[in-house]
C-alpha cells in the first residue's frame, strides 16, 4: 500500500512534505513531534481514514521462577501455578483490536484523530458468561473499550498546533514510547498542547502537558468540574528540536549511496508544588483532603528535569541509532501522610543510553548488528521497577521494591527503560519488568529465507548478555544476570504478520538464591503472534 | 515497692482483618488491588477512636535512651513565629537504642486466663526491655488497660497484676482540655514473685497541641498528654511517677518522657527514659 502526502501550503519553509511509501504492512504510527501534521493534503470534503490491527498472542512460559526458591519477602521471582508450586509451565493467550481513526475537515488545515483499543490485552476466555464448564459466550463488559488518544491538529502558516490526548514518542522509545509496535503493551499518552514549526531545516517543538490535575468538584448546574487546588497539579513543559527525514527521503538517499544523518534533543521539566495523597491513594475510609482548612494538602516541592539526545545514521549498508537520557529530580517533601513531614528531600539522578545497529542492506538477504544499553542503578536492594507508594522496604535478596527508604536512603538513581522498549523476551521483559540497573550487549542477525511478491519469510536470532550495574540490587548480591537466546521465525505480508518466538534464558550468579544456596535454572518461552493489519 | 509507670505503646494503624482477596467464582484470576491505607490523619485537632486503633503485628521503631541514663527534656516547648507551640526532640543521640515494638494478640500468652480481656484484647510491651507486658482493649470511648504481666511466667520476676476494673488510659476523643481520672485495683496479684495488692490511680489530661520535631520527621499537630500514676500498694510506700506522651493521629504515641519517681514537677526536665518514634529499623 502506498500513500503520498504533501503539504500544499508552500509558505511553511521546509515543511513536512513527505511521500511515505509503505511496502511493509501498515502499522499504527507513533506520535513523535516529527509525525504531527504529516498527512495534511487538500480535501474537498470530510474524509475518514481507518487503520489498525487485530493482535492475537499465545505463549507458554516454562520455569520463569528459575527454580531458585523464594526471596526473603516470601515471593518467587515469577508467579508459579497456584495449585502446584512445583509445576513448571504457565500458559497465556490474549488479544487486542487497535483502531486509529483520522477525520480530515474539508480544506487542508484541520484534522481530528483518535485511537481506540478494544479487548485490550484481554486474556482469551477470561470473561466467561456463566459457569465456566458450561460457557457458551464471553461477556462484553463496558471496560473492554479504551480510548487511548483523542486530539486535534490545526495547520497554520507558521506552524502546527496540536491539542488533546496524544501519543508521546521520542527517538528509540527508551524514555518516551508511544506503544505503537505490534507487540507493545502500554504506550505513553499525554494531555498536551503543542506547537511545532520547521525552521532552518529542523523541527522545533514546544509542548505543555497537563500531567496530573488534582481533585475536581462538579460545577453547579453544569456538566463540568473545576479543580479545587491548582497548586496540587502536575505540569510538564518540553522543548525539542530535531533534524528528521521521512522514510521515503531516507530510502531515496540510500539508493543514491548517500548517508543520512538525523538527530535531535529535548529538555523537559516537570513540577508540582503541593499534593493531596488521599486523592490517589486507596484509603480504608473516604477521606476529604480539603476539610479542616485543607489539612490533607501537603507541601511536595517536586521538580524534575530531563535531557535526551538522539542520533540516527543511515548508510546504504547500515543503520546506527542511539539515544541517551539524563534525568534529575528532587522531591522536597516525600511524605504521603498529612501532618508528617520528612526531614530530608528525596533526590534522583539517572542515566540511560541505548544503541541499535544493523549492517547489511535493509531489504537484503542477511543483516546483522550489535545493540547495547545501559541503565544506571541504585544500591538499594531490588531492581526498583515497581515503586508503589507505601510499599515495604525491600530486603537484600528481593527482586524488586522501592529504592528510597527514608531516612537512611533518600535517593532513587535507577534509570528505567520504558517497558515497551524491549531488548529480550524473558529476563527483562518478564522477570525483572524492564531494563533497569543493568547493562547489556545484544548481537543479532536476520536471514531472509524466502520472498514472494507480497510476502516474506525471515528468521532472526539474538543473544543478550546482561549484568547488573549495582550488584546489591540482584537477588544474590552478584552482578552477572544471564545470557538469553532469542530466535524467531517471521512471516509477513502487507496485511498480516505471524511470528513464532522462542527464548531460553541461562541465568548467571546474580539470580541465584544465596541464602538457600540454590542456583537459578534455565527458563524458556514460546510465543506465537498473529497480527491482522488494516 | 515500685513498678514502672504504665505505658502505652499503641501502634495505631487500623487493625485490618487478614487480607482475604476474594477469588471470583467464575472467570480468570484477578490480581489483588493495592492494600488501602488504613488511617489517614485529617488534622482536625483531635484524635478519635478510629485514629488510634492497634495494628496487630505491625512493628514500630522507637529511639530509646539508654537504661540508667537520664535525658534533659523540654516539656513546655516554645512558640514559633506562627504562634504554634513547638517541642524540640530532634536531637539524634548516638547512644539511643532502636527498639522495635509490636502489638500482639492475647491468645497464647501464659496469663491470658488470668487477665480475661476478651477476643479484641491486644498486648504491648510496657518497658523497653520487653520484660513486662500490658493487656489492652480498644473501644469506641477509649483504650483500657486490663492488667500487667511479665512476659515469662518463670523466674524470680514473675508478675501478674490484673485490674479488677479496667483502667481507662485514653478517653476519646483526645483533644486539648480533656481530663479524667481512672483507678485500677489489684487483688491477689503477684509482683516480682511476691504477693501483691494495691490501687493505681491514673490522672490524665490532654493539655497541649503543637508541632513536634523528632529526629526522623516532624509532626505538625501532636497532642501532649500528661499522665500521673500513683501506685499505692496495700503494704508499702506509695509512689508516683509522671509520663508525658505526645500522640498523633493514626500513629499513636510518637514520643514519651518518663520522670523520676515521686517527681513533683509537671514540667520535669530530667527524664529517666526518652523514647521517640523513628524510621530506622531496629538492629
Amino acid at each position: 500500500m502506498t500513500r503520498v502526502w504533501c503539504n500544499a501550503t508552500k509558505r511553511l519553509a521546509g515543511l513536512l512534505c513527505a511521500a511515505t511509501v509503505l511496502a511493509a504492512p501498515q502499522q499504527a504510527r507513533a506520535t513523535g513531534f516529527h509525525e504531527l501534521g504529516q498527512d495534511f493534503i487538500s480535501r474537498e470534503k470530510t474524509e475518514v481514514d481507518l487503520s489498525g490491527y487485530l493482535r492475537m498472542r499465545g505463549e507458554a512460559l516454562r520455569n520463569l521462577d528459575l527454580d531458585r526458591g523464594l526471596g526473603p519477602s516470601g515471593a518467587p521471582l515469577y508467579p508459579v501455578p497456584v495449585s502446584d508450586p512445583k509445576a513448571q509451565t504457565l500458559t497465556h493467550a490474549d488479544m487486542r483490536l487497535r483502531t486509529d481513526v483520522k477525520l480530515y475537515a474539508p480544506g487542508s488545515l484541520v484534522a481530528v484523530k483518535a485511537r481506540f483499543d478494544l479487548l485490550d490485552n484481554v486474556a482469551l476466555g477470561s470473561r466467561p458468561d456463566g459457569v465456566p464448564a458450561a460457557v457458551a459466550s464471553q461477556r462484553a463488559d463496558a471496560d473492554l473499550l479504551r480510548v487511548r488518544r483523542a486530539y486535534g491538529e490545526l495547520l497554520l502558516p507558521f506552524g502546527l498546533v496540536a491539542a488533546g490526548r496524544m501519543g508521546t514518542h521520542w527517538g528509540l522509545g527508551m524514555v518516551a514510547n508511544g506503544g505503537d509496535c505490534l507487540d507493545c503493551d502500554s504506550g505513553d499518552a499525554s494531555d498536551r498542547v503543542a506547537f511545532i514549526t520547521p525552521l532552518v531545516g529542523h523541527i522545533w517543538a514546544l509542548a505543555y502537558d497537563f500531567s496530573a490535575t488534582g481533585a475536581q468538584v462538579p460545577r453547579r448546574g453544569q456538566n463540568r468540574t473545576v479543580g479545587l487546588d491548582p497548586s496540587t497539579d502536575v505540569r510538564t513543559a518540553t522543548f525539542a528540536w530535531l533534524r528528521w527525514k521521512d522514510d521515503l527521503t531516507r530510502a531515496r538517499r540510500t539508493a543514491a549511496g548517500k548517508a543520512t544523518v538525523e538527530y535531535g534533543s529535548y529538555v523537559t521539566h516537570r513540577w508540582q508544588d503541593r499534593d493531596a495523597p488521599a486523592t490517589y491513594l486507596a484509603t480504608a475510609q473516604p477521606v476529604d483532603p480539603f476539610v479542616n482548612g485543607g489539612a490533607g494538602v501537603m507541601p511536595r516541592g517536586f521538580k524534575a528535569t530531563g535531557f535526551d539526545g538522539w542520533l540516527r545514521l543511515t548508510l546504504p549498508w547500515a543503520r546506527i541509532e542511539a539515544e541517551a537520557a539524563f534525568l534529575t529530580a528532587t522531591i522536597e517533601q516525600a511524605s504521603l501522610v498529612p501532618g508528617v513531614l520528612l526531614r530530608d528531600p528525596v533526590k534522583s539522578r539517572q542515566l540511560g543510553a541505548a544503541l541499535e545497529s544493523d549492517f547489511g542492506e535493509a531489504d537484503g538477504i542477511f543483516t546483522g548488528g550489535l545493540d547495547a544499553g545501559y541503565a544506571s542503578g541504585d544500591p538499594a536492594p531490588g531492581f526498583g521497577v515497581v515503586q508503589r507508594p507505601g510499599a515495604a522496604a525491600p530486603r537484600a535478596g528481593d527482586l524488586d521494591g522501592p529504592q528510597a527508604i527514608p531516612r537512611r536512603d533518600n535517593r532513587i538513581d535507577n534509570f528505567r527503560f520504558h517497558s515497551d522498549y524491549r531488548i529480550d523476551r524473558i529476563l527483562f521483559r518478564e522477570i525483572v519488568g524492564t531494563v533497569t540497573d543493568a547493562m547489556y550487549a545484544k548481537p543479532h542477525a536476520r536471514l531472509r529465507i524466502t520472498r514472494a511478491e507480497s510476502a516474506r519469510l525471515s528468521a532472526t536470532a539474538a543473544v543478550i548478555g546482561s549484568t547488573a550495574v549495582q550488584a546489591s540490587s540482584t537477588p544474590s548480591g552478584k552482578a552477572p544476570l544471564g545470557v538469553e537466546l532469542d530466535p524467531s521465525l517471521v512471516f509477513e505480508t502487507h496485511a498480516f504478520l505471524a511470528a513464532l518466538d522462542y527464548a531460553v534464558l541461562f541465568p548467571l550468579s546474580g539470580l541465584d538464591n544465596a541464602v538457600a544456596n540454590v542456583g537459578a535454572k534455565p527458563a524458556q518461552l514460546v510465543r506465537l503472534r498473529l497480527n491482522y493489519l488494516f | 515497692m515500685k513498678h514502672t509507670l504504665t505505658t502505652l505503646a499503641v501502634l495505631a494503624l487500623v487493625a485490618c482483618n487478614d487480607n482475604q482477596t476474594p477469588v471470583p467464582e467464575h472467570g480468570a484470576y484477578q490480581a489483588g488491588a493495592v492494600e488501602p491505607l488504613p488511617c489517614v490523619p485529617n488534622l482536625d485537632g483531635r484524635i478519635d477512636a478510629r485514629e488510634l486503633r492497634p495494628a496487630i503485628g505491625i512493628t514500630a521503631t522507637f529511639l530509646v535512651s539508654p537504661s540508667g541514663r537520664e535525658r534533659m527534656v523540654d516539656l513546655v516547648g516554645a512558640t514559633n513565629a506562627d504562634g504554634q507551640r513547638v517541642w524540640q526532640y530532634a536531637t539524634d543521640f548516638a547512644d539511643d537504642g532502636a527498639l522495635a515494638v509490636a502489638a500482639s494478640s492475647l491468645e497464647g500468652k501464659w496469663y491470658a486466663a488470668n487477665i480475661p480481656a476478651g477476643a479484641d484484647a491486644f498486648v504491648a510491651p510496657i518497658d523497653a526491655g520487653k520484660r513486662t507486658e500490658g493487656v489492652y482493649v480498644h473501644r469506641e470511648d477509649g483504650i483500657y488497660l486490663h492488667g500487667i504481666a511479665s512476659r515469662s511466667p518463670d523466674g524470680p520476676d514473675k508478675t501478674l497484676l490484673p485490674y479488677t476494673v479496667p483502667v481507662q488510659i485514653y478517653r476519646f476523643p483526645l483533644e486539648p482540655g480533656a481530663t479524667w481520672t481512672s483507678v485500677g485495683e489489684v487483688k491477689n496479684g503477684t509482683f516480682r514473685g511476691l504477693p501483691y495488692a494495691g490501687r493505681d490511680t491514673y490522672e490524665v489530661k490532654v493539655d497541649g497541641a503543637g508541632r513536634l520535631e523528632l529526629p526522623d520527621f516532624t509532626l505538625t499537630q501532636a497532642l501532649r498528654v500528661r499522665t500521673k500514676v500513683t501506685v499505692a500498694p496495700s503494704a508499702g510506700q506509695t509512689t508516683t511517677q509522671r509520663q508525658t506522651s505526645f500522640l498523633f493521629e493514626c500513629l499513636g504515641e510518637v514520643a514519651r518522657a518518663t520522670s523520676r519517681l515521686d517527681e513533683p514537677e509537671e514540667n520535669f526536665t530530667n527524664a529517666t527514659e526518652l523514647r521517640r518514634l523513628g524510621l530506622s529499623p531496629s538492629p
